[in-house]
């Protein structure tokens, strides 16, 4: 959708009071973003959860003389698809807040509860906390990509996209970060030993 | 310490949309380290950003786009007047139930009303250019912003409620995307009173008219282009 267009819908709704065509335009683009937050947050949802969402959504959109759609602003930079789907998201991890993921059997995980590091055995949890320790030695920066590439499982050009920064940038970023942590958790395993 | 991204929208917004001071993107990267909900956030956004548009074939008939913005303002008006309606809670009772329009039925005589919206100053500074154009900043204003076509030229109006019955407009006169050059403004009370202007920056401000029957006539290189005629009072505008 153009910008124009994108004006020219907002401005039907907003000014005149026809929001029927904003609706139109978004009801699918709305639908597919709830079942996908669903997923990613894993949690189990019917057809009458995702169909309630929807109208959530769009009810947040248009509430209190439409303060959401109002907030929108393309001077930011993210255009009015992108606004919308943003509020999407944030409905839906509103509604979720509490509920619990989808329990994955314990026999389904494929973690072990004890990790063998160079012949000394650590309890996962161990690692954990230790992991966590040496993350926050090192910079937020080194920090962040860490989580999103390690954690979140982002490639590094996602990454790159996502933070505005060149690819070749995080790929440095990665690489010392991953060094300073390797670097902690072995002075960690020695400290252990003795 | 900075807000939770989930509930500040704006500034997740504004760094997706890569328009914020380094300091703040600092401060957003920061967060967004230690933070795995908002980080979790922030990845879903972007992922679902970068998701292909749906194609026009994709949009929902306007018979039930109409049905669904029908039940929003019946809930909306519900929650208004505290009656429960939907969401496992006791159903309004829809055939009884008229959800109440912003814009009624003309009186005679007229082609259009329009009613007046509420907004913050902030959101109309925002959205609007027309409202940065003020000596008194409110927390709260009544406007109504009007499009129209006069041969070939679009006129962009901003009628903003001001005290004891008074309004400001403001107009913008465009040829495409392009200010209009060599536009003269009359505006014209019924009754009497009659005020002229060439339009020289991008937009001109008439300030402090009383409510009332007013011609708005739009000429260019001394042509007449077309004229806009219209009421304002109280509860809104009325085109003729």
């Amino acid at each position: 959708m153009t910008r124009e267009n994108e004006v020219k819908l907002l401005e039907e709704c907003l000014c005149h009071d026809r929001c029927d065509r904003l609706i139109q335009q978004y009801y699918k683009t709305v639908s597919s973003a709830v079942r996908k937050t669903f997923f990613v947050y894993h949690i189990s949802f019917t057809q009458e959860d995702a169909e309630d969402l929807l109208q959530d959504t769009f009810f947040r959109l248009f509430d209190n003389d439409r303060r959401l759609l109002r907030q929108y602003d393309p001077k930011r930079g993210l255009s009015l698809t992108g606004w919308i789907k943003m509020i999407t998201v944030q409905t839906v991890i509103i509604s979720v807040r509490g509920k619990k993921p989808k329990i994955v059997p314990i026999e389904d995980h494929n973690i072990p509860v004890e990790i063998d590091l160079d012949g000394m055995i650590f309890s996962k949890e161990e690692v954990a906390y230790m992991l966590e320790k040496c993350l926050k030695t090192i910079s937020y920066l080194e920090r962040l990509v860490f989580g999103l590439h390690f954690l979140d499982e982002l490639s590094l050009s996602d990454i790159a996209s996502f933070l505005h920064k060149t690819e070749n940038n995080i790929y440095q970023i990665k690489h010392r970060s991953l060094s300073r942590v390797k670097e902690c958790m072995e002075k960690w395993k020695k400290e252990k030993k003795e | 310490m900075m807000k939770h991204l989930t509930d500040n929208m704006e500034i997740l917004a504004a760094y997706i949309g890569n328009t914020l001071s380094d300091d703040e993107k600092q401060q957003v990267e920061e967060h967004l380290a230690d933070c795995d909900n908002c980080r979790k956030f922030f990845v879903l956004t972007n992922d679902l950003l970068r998701e292909p548009e749906l194609p026009e074939a994709e949009v929902i008939t306007e018979a039930e786009a109409i049905s669904v913005w029908n039940k929003i303002i019946a809930d909306i008006e519900g929650k208004e007047k505290n009656i429960p309606t939907r969401n496992g809670k006791k159903d309004s009772d829809e055939s009884g139930f008229q959800p109440k329009k912003k814009e009624g039925k003309p009186p005679s005589g007229y082609r259009n009303f329009i009613q007046w919206i509420t907004s913050s100053y902030s959101e109309l500074h925002i959205n609007f250019a027309f409202a940065a154009v003020r000596s008194q900043p409110v927390s709260r204003v009544d406007y109504i912003h009007l499009i129209r076509e006069v041969d070939g030229l679009k006129a962009e109006m901003f009628v903003e409620k001001a005290e004891q019955e008074k309004i400001n407009i403001h107009i913008s006169v465009f040829k495409g995307d392009e200010p209009a050059k060599n536009v003269r403004l009359t505006f014209e009370k019924q009754g009497g009173g009659r005020v002229s202007r060439l339009l020289k920056e991008e937009r001109e401000a008439f300030d402090n008219l009383s409510f009332g029957a007013y011609c708005l006539t739009l000429k260019q290189d001394s042509q007449k282009k077309g004229m806009l005629s219209f009421e304002i009072d109280e509860n809104g505008l009325y085109e003729q």
